[in-house]
């Protein structure tokens, strides 16, 4: 039987602390607050919760600092909570290791399935890669066995180049998950592949051409202007 | 000290260029008229009006007074044999005298009439501030006092409400708190730029993505309203401050739903030559004929008066922030009615 996960909240408005914390709750989570960051190290170092929710822009701390802490000796997941306008703040904190961001205002939906998909990782991440691991992933229509390297939509085979397929599959693996384009660049600079942003962008655009029936409103690749792309949770 | 020196005698090299054309200018022209034989007459005639138009038109005293200094010594050139500068002579003190007063005077004008125009620009901006507060201050009023309405009745007499009333109360609350947060990140966005061009913060992007998310955050906030967008077959690449252009997208979006009462959009971008074309339809009522002439003037928007909760009166700040948006970005909307029903409104970035 599951045991039931902890997660660690951190954010100083009162209100907004309060919705997640009941939120959580109430889907089964067990939950720890604090509205001071200085709290927050102390907290994650002695709780050693699952899963830490952030707010980017506490008053005494700065965020990124907890993060750079907490990531120097562990890889437990960091939901970050931004307000609207910082959107160099999410970059620059999903680059330094937080797994996804939550914009305020957001609904508990959008919470519980960020909160879903990191645990997810996570535990998938922890379980390592031997056998165990995921070699199909399904979303929709969309599949893609990674042990045969191919990918079909609707029962139809797609052909990917080698770069788009890297691309694919390492989105697929993070389903749900948000990916820098720093992040997927480094994936794919490691097979010697000459890549900057705008071939990333050329790239997803030809994925989306043959796997999207809309290029202009996809439903398994989505794009976050500026911040990265991010697939559809697979089933 | 330095601050004010630095006022009123500023440096600049296109005030130098200036300052080297005329005087240039001045010596041929002296040197042109010599065969004329009016006696060395002209030369100071003309030096002196070299340095007038040197002084008015440019910025502080600096250029004027360089002006004169170096056309005394033009005279004397000109009007003593080629080679020779002699200042003895009776009348160049004179002379001198003569062009500097000229050039003070000159410069003295010049710098006022340039003060009084930067006045004048504050005062206009002043006043368009003062119509967006009233505007917004008005704009914002209204979902509020409904959000406290629909509050208190539930606080009050809750318990005596049925649950499918008190759902709708919480439905409009939240409506309302959303279209609150939009318009306040639209006076957000405003004041970002509101310098000037230089603080947008342009990327490059792909059109079809920032529509795709565009098109997916609208829906999400609309589900009723079918939304549809087409891209060209080829990656389109814009470079523009993306969160601020998805607004306007956004905005235009919003009123089409919220005033046009469209239940279909399609949002579109295709090449335009080198740059893309933006567009946003719907199958609303369509604009107002009478409202279509005065629809992006700078800030202003109608008050019906009467319906205090009938949004029509917010027609205008969605477009106005859409409208300084794209200004910013050197670019203008463009509205039309479809002769099929329903509106369409486009713009072009580069």
């Amino acid at each position: 039987m599951e045991e039931k996960s902890s997660i660690l909240v951190v954010e100083d408005e009162r209100i907004i602390r309060n919705m997640i914390c009941t939120a959580l709750t109430n889907n089964g989570y067990q939950v720890y607050s604090t509205g001071s960051g200085l709290n927050a190290c102390a907290l994650i170092t002695s709780q050693r919760p699952d899963l830490v929710i952030l707010d980017i822009g506490l008053p005494d701390i700065d965020g990124f600092e907890i993060i750079r802490q907490v990531r120097s000796w562990s890889h437990l997941p960091i939901v970050i909570v931004s307000a609207r306008t910082h959107e160099r703040d999410k970059i620059e904190a999903l680059d330094m290791g937080a797994d996804d961001y939550l914009t305020k205002p957001f609904g508990t939906g959008e919470l519980l399935a960020r909160v879903r998909t990191a645990l997810r990782h996570a535990r998938n991440q922890r379980e390592g890669s031997g056998s165990d691991a995921v070699q199909i992933f399904r979303a929709g229509g969309l599949m893609i066995d990674f042990s045969r390297h191919i990918v079909t939509v609707d029962g139809n085979e797609v052909h990917l180049t080698q770069n788009e397929y890297k691309i694919v599959s390492l989105l697929a693996q993070n389903s749900g998950r948000v990916l820098t384009y720093e992040l997927i660049l480094k994936e794919l600079r490691g097979a010697k592949s000459k890549c900057d942003t705008q071939t990333l962008r050329v790239n997803m655009a030809n994925i989306r051409r043959k796997i999207e029936r809309n290029p202009a409103r996809p439903t398994y690749l989505f794009t976050e202007v500026g911040i990265g792309y991010r697939m559809i949770e697979g089933e | 000290m330095i601050a004010k020196l630095k006022q009123y005698f500023p440096c600049c090299w296109q005030d130098t260029v200036v300052l080297t054309i005329l005087m240039a200018s001045a010596l041929d022209i002296c040197l042109l008229l010599q065969p004329l034989g009016t006696n060395g007459l002209h030369v100071p005639l003309v030096f002196v009006l070299a340095v007038l138009i040197t002084a008015g038109h440019t910025t502080g005293y600096l250029y004027g007074i360089l002006a004169s200094v170096i056309a005394m010594f033009g005279v004397n050139f000109v009007l003593t044999s080629y080679f020779s500068l002699r200042f003895w002579l009776a009348g160049y003190p004179l002379t001198f005298l003569t062009m500097f007063s000229v050039s003070i005077v000159t410069s003295t004008f010049t710098t006022k009439t340039r003060e009084q125009e930067r006045i004048r620009i504050d005062a206009e901006r002043e006043k368009m501030r003062a119509n967006l507060l009233r505007g917004i201050g008005h704009d914002l009023r209204t979902p509020l006092t409904s959000i406290i309405a629909a509050t208190n009745l539930l606080l009050e007499d809750g318990n005596r409400l049925g649950e499918d009333e008190q759902r709708e109360m919480l439905c409009s609350i939240r409506d309302e708190s959303e279209w609150l947060i939009r318009m306040v990140e639209n006076l957000l966005s405003i004041t970002r730029f509101d310098g000037g061009a230089a603080k947008l913060k342009r990327v490059d992007a792909a059109a079809e993505e920032l529509m795709g998310e565009v098109a997916m955050k609208f829906q999400k906030r609309f589900p009723e309203v079918r939304v549809d967008a087409v891209s060209p077959n080829e990656l389109l690449m814009i470079s523009a401050d993306v969160v601020l252009i998805e607004q306007v997208l956004f905005n235009l979006m919003e009123n089409a739903v919220l005033h046009g009462h469209a239940d279909a959009i399609t949002l579109s971008v295709e090449p335009d030559g080198k740059k893309a074309l933006f567009q946003v339809e719907d199958n609303g009522c369509g604009i107002d004929e009478a409202l279509l002439p005065h629809l992006f003037e700078d800030y202003v928007y109608q008050i019906t008066g009467e319906s205090s909760h009938d949004m029509k009166q917010n027609l205008g700040i969605g477009l106005s922030v859409c409208m300084a948006i794209l200004k910013a970005h050197n670019s203008t909307l463009r509205a039309r009615n479809k002769t099929e029903g329903g509106a369409v409104f486009s713009f072009i970035l580069s």
